[in-house]
Parts: C-alpha cells; structure tokens; sequence
C-alpha cells in the first residue's frame, strides 16, 4: 500500500508539471511504476550505486522550481540508475553463473576429451605413431640419422630414457648390421587434455641383419605421455610395463 | 505521433542510452552464463565422455573375464566367459565349451589377468560399437611347477547388448610384418 501512496503522489506531482499530461498517459503509468520501484529500492540498488542521485532527486521533488525546470533530467538519471542496478545485478549473476558452469566441467571425465574430440584424438594418435615409427627405427650404417630426426620430436624424460637407448644402438647395430623398422600397429588414447595426453601403442619391429640376411620380428606395447609443445605432440615418456 | 517526443528525448539522453546498452550486455551475458551453468550442472560431464569410460571399463573388464580361469571353477569361469562376450565370440565360445572344460581339466592350469593398461581405439555411440586395446599381464599357474607370466597384447571389438557392452571379438595382435590386427581370433586364457 506504500507503493500505491508514491505512486499516487507522484503521480499528482507529475500531473501538475507535465503540460500535455493525458498524451503521455501510457509513458507516465510505466514512469510511475519505475518511481515505485525506485522509491522502495533506493535503499538497496540505487542507494548503493549512486546516493546522491537518489537523495538529489527527491529533494528536487520538494522544489517546485527545479521539478519545472528538470523533470526530464530527474526521469533520466532514475532509468539510468535503475538501469544500472539491473546491469549491476544481472552481471553478478553471470559472473557467478559461469564460476559454477567451469567448476562443473572442470571434472575428470569432462575434461578428457579423448574420443570425445575427434580431430584432436586422431592428431594425438597420428603424430604420437609417426614419432615412434621414426625414432625406432635406424640403419647400422647411419644411426645418427635417427637420432638426429629425433631431436625434435621427445621432450622431458623421454630425451634421457631415449639417450641410453640409443647409446646401445649405436655401440651394437654396426657389429650386427641391423636394420631395425618399427611400425606402429595400434593407438589408442586413453587421456587426451589440452596439451597432454596418454596413449597405449602396440608396435612391431622388424629386425634384419644386413650380414647374414636373416629377419626377425618382435612385438612391442608401452604406454606414452604426450605433450604438445611447438606446434606437434611430442614423446614426454614412455612407459614399457617392466616395472 | 507527437505523443511520444518524451520517451524518445529519455532514450536519446547520452546516459539512458548508455546505460540502457549496458543492461542489455549485461542480459545477454547473464542468460548465456545461466544457460551454459544449466547445461553444466544438469548434464554432469559430457554424455560422450562418460560412455566413453563405462565403455573402456566394461571392455576391460571382459578382457580380463577372458583371461582368467581356474581348473577347480571352470563351470563359473566358462558362465563368465559366456557373460561377458556376445555375437561371434559368444558363439564360438559355446561351441568349444565343451572341449575345452575337458581340455582344462587335464592340464589342471590356473590362469591369471591383470590389465596393464587399456584403450579405446574407436567408438560410435550410434551404432553401439567399440574397439579396443589390452595391454595385460597373463600368469599361468601349472598343477606342478612355478607359474609363467607374459605380456600380451590384446585386440578386441565391443558391441552394446541390452545388457551392456560385451566383447564380439578378442584375439591376439600378431606379431610380424602383417597388417594392423584386425582383432578377430579365438579367445585367451
């Protein structure tokens, strides 16, 4: 019933100072409301936001000159304000809306998106196969050639587990003449990221000495961690289930 | 229309209109942020995302069912086998049950699984069908003598029943100069 006591008083006063008071009937019931509202919420929205408007207006209410001169000025900083405290209001919300919405994705199983992302998994699998393929494979005759193409393509862990693998290889593959072709048979990716991931890989080597012409082949499975650093995945670890 | 000079000077005014435009930003970007939190909170992760992972755990789990058999309980090992596997495997599965319980009996073995490490190489939700890859750890345990352990590499298909995704087919990955395994074959164990 305070609503209706402002409202009926403002609407008196509004009466009194507008010229052509029934034309703008429609603007002045919807105004009228607003000044309700305002009048009820100053306390809370306006008030905090811009007090002094709030108090500027009503004491301009008092005065019959300023009210003449200014209605227009008055009405415009109340929309402004109420406006305002709706920006104020519906911004919180969303801010708080999108911390709760990132907290809820943020779980282990969202943000895996092996699978999930199609293109990013097949990336993953492609680069990760082509990685192995290269740096397990070498000729006697030129090994550093491997280790060379494999500058680029490890990271972390994976250089110094590779380094003693190789220094093997290059002390024993010019004795055997070996021939050592890898080829990745199967990859799947168990945890993809963002810039990491976790794949299982299934390889096989074929192993041929040069001197005796005799070939062999071995099957291989181990498990890689994969980062993604200049622009392609790279071997951050491989993890042969010896342990 | 001269009746509505007033609303239209209120808009006009830099500050109403100013603020007016922040309001509506400020709308957009609540309905979105409200609209993205909803789907957060009521979906939980991605449906995708979550059948990708019962998949893998069931896949791994019937990889494991498979490999493990002890000669004392080969009726429950052989049920769980029969359980766990579906269309071709189940078949070919309750065709040679019989022989192989009297194989089983004979050799008085028990067979162990654990799985090193699993993934999924494929997955279509639609079409309710799944590949999948093992690495497991086999250990076979002899009426006399230590038990034997070896790795094995183990490729499989996954089909979605009405009572879950079951193995259609599980075989070894050959080893050699041959193309990738296509994942068919006989069962382990």
């Amino acid at each position: 019933m305070a609503d209706k006591n402002v409202k009926s008083a403002e609407a008196a006063e509004d009466r009194e100072e507008a010229t052509a008071a029934a034309a703008t009937d429609d603007q002045q019931s919807a105004e009228n409301t607003q000044g309700a509202k305002d009048t009820q919420g100053a306390k809370d929205t306006q008030g905090a936001k811009d007090t002094q408007g709030a108090e500027d207006t009503q004491g301009a209410e008092d005065t019959q000159a300023a009210r003449e001169t200014e209605p227009g000025r008055r009405r415009a900083w109340r929309a402004a304000a109420a406006l305002g405290a709706a920006t104020v209001v519906l911004g919180a919300f969303g801010a708080w809306a999108t911390v709760h919405a990132n907290s809820e994705r943020n779980s282990a199983a969202a943000q895996n998106t092996a699978l999930t992302d199609g293109p990013a998994t097949a990336a993953v699998r492609r680069e990760v196969a082509a990685t192995v393929n290269t740096i397990f494979s070498y000729n006697y005759a030129n090994t550093g050639a491997t280790r060379r193409a494999a500058q680029g393509l490890l990271t972390g862990p994976a250089v110094r587990q590779y380094d003693t693998l190789f220094a093997l290889v290059t002390k024993n593959a010019p004795a055997q003449k070996l021939i050592v072709t890898t080829r990745v048979t199967n990859t799947g990716v168990e945890m993809l990221n963002g810039d990491r991931a976790r794949l299982l890989v299934f390889a096989n080597q074929q192993d041929t000495r040069a001197g005796t012409g005799q070939t062999s082949y071995a099957g291989a499975m181990f498990a890689v961690t994969a980062r993604h650093q200049g622009g392609r995945w790279k071997i951050e670890n491989i993890d042969t289930f010896s342990g | 229309m001269t009746t509505k000079p007033g609303l239209r000077g209120w808009v006009s005014e830099p500050l109403v209109a100013t603020a007016l435009v922040l309001a509506a930003l400020a709308a957009v970007f609540a309905a979105w942020a409200g609209w993205s939190w909803y789907r957060a909170s009521a979906a939980g992760p991605p449906q995708d995302a979550q059948l990708r992972d019962q998949v893998l755990q069931a896949g791994e789990q019937a990889v494991q069912n498979f490999n493990t058999l002890d000669y004392r309980k080969v009726a429950a090992g052989l049920a769980l086998w029969e359980q766990s596997s579906t269309g071709p495997l189940h078949t070919e599965i309750m065709a040679g049950r019989a022989q192989f319980e009297r194989q089983i009996a004979r050799t008085k073995t028990i067979t162990t699984a654990r799985i090193l490490d699993g993934a999924l190489t494929a997955l279509n939700a639609r079409a309710g069908t799944a590949r999948i890859i093992a690495a497991v750890q086999i250990t076979v345990t002899p009426a006399s003598g230590s038990p034997v352990t070896k790795q094995s590499r183990l490729a499989g298909t996954l089909t979605r029943t009405p009572s879950g995704w079951k193995l259609s087919a599980l075989g070894q990955v050959p080893v050699g100069a041959a193309s990738p395994a296509s994942g068919k074959g006989s069962s382990g164990g």
